[in-house]
């Protein structure tokens, strides 16, 4: 659709007007649009994520490896006190009680 | 008895008070950022206050301070290109509707807000030069030796600008339904 000079003139004189209700400090200040800075933000959380991820999982693995760490000596603990009360004597003990035991075989136990 | 003859800058707040908004409204419309805009006004200001011993008087004190926001939007606009994530934003539809509510029938109106908003539009898309031209022309109502001082281009290239950024606006408003 062509448009005539007059109404270029018009289009062109309404435009005047409305960058002339333009004010500092106007009380129709335009609302700014927050989308940019929240787009910024999010993508700063996710950079935040991103590295604080590996150093999680190092951290995890850590407490893993002590945590198995911990599990075997608890277990070589336990074989050895497990040991020691298996033992009908105290360590010290034991060649007196070979000999006791020695002591109270009769003769043919003893050839054999 | 010898007059001395007095800078109109003499009396800056009168110059600030006359021609604040001018040059607000200039710099808004060229960057659509409002944040922006009342920033270079201040410094349009300060540097024109800074430098009101240079001012010779040649062009009008509106010229002389035009010059300068021409300039600082300039730059302005050369460093915005850097700053890719800052996207400027005003609210044409909310200035448009506000002189659209002037109009006498309801049809004028709307007629009018289609007509504001297909400008505002083709002033976007134009070239800082061309912007600017027609701005100080049809806005500021400057006449072209006024834009030729504050913009610092030829006549005939101020002309020609006008001409290309005229067409640009008719041609946004011919394809409006």
């Amino acid at each position: 659709m062509k448009i005539s000079d007059e109404q270029l003139r018009e289009a062109l004189s309404l435009f005047r007007e409305s960058v002339h209700e333009l004010h500092p400090h106007g009380a129709a200040r335009p609302v700014r649009s927050f989308a940019a800075w929240r787009i910024i933000a999010a993508a700063f959380a996710m950079l935040a994520v991103l590295a604080a991820l590996p150093l999680y999982r190092h951290r995890q693995s850590d407490l893993a490896n002590k945590a198995a760490r911990i599990d075997t000596q608890d277990d070589a603990l336990l074989r050895e006190v497990e040991s020691d009360i298996s033992l009908s004597v105290p360590p010290p003990m034991q060649q007196l009680e070979l000999l006791m035991a020695y002591d109270s075989m009769t003769n043919a136990e003893r050839t054999k | 008895m010898v007059l001395e003859a007095v800078s109109p800058l003499e009396d800056f707040e009168s110059v600030v008070r006359l021609h604040r908004q001018a040059v607000f409204r200039f710099i808004l419309a060229s960057l659509r950022d409002r944040d922006a805009a009342e920033t270079l006004t201040q410094e349009c200001l300060l540097r024109a206050y800074r430098a009101r011993d240079q001012f010779r008087g040649e062009a009008g004190v509106k010229t002389w301070l035009m010059r300068i926001a021409v300039n600082l939007v300039r730059d302005h606009q050369t460093s915005a290109r850097l700053r890719f994530w800052r996207r400027p934003h005003l609210d044409v539809s909310a200035i448009a509707r506000t002189v659209a509510d002037r109009q006498k029938s309801p049809e004028a109106a709307a007629a009018a807000k289609q007509q504001i908003a297909a400008v505002w539009e083709a002033a976007a898309g134009l070239s800082h030069r061309q912007r600017t031209v027609l701005l100080l022309r049809f806005v500021e109502d400057m006449e072209i030796s006024e834009i030729v001082e504050a913009t610092g281009m030829a006549e005939g290239t101020v002309k020609a600008h006008l001409f290309r950024a005229l067409q640009n606006v008719r041609q946004k408003l011919e394809k409006k339904p």
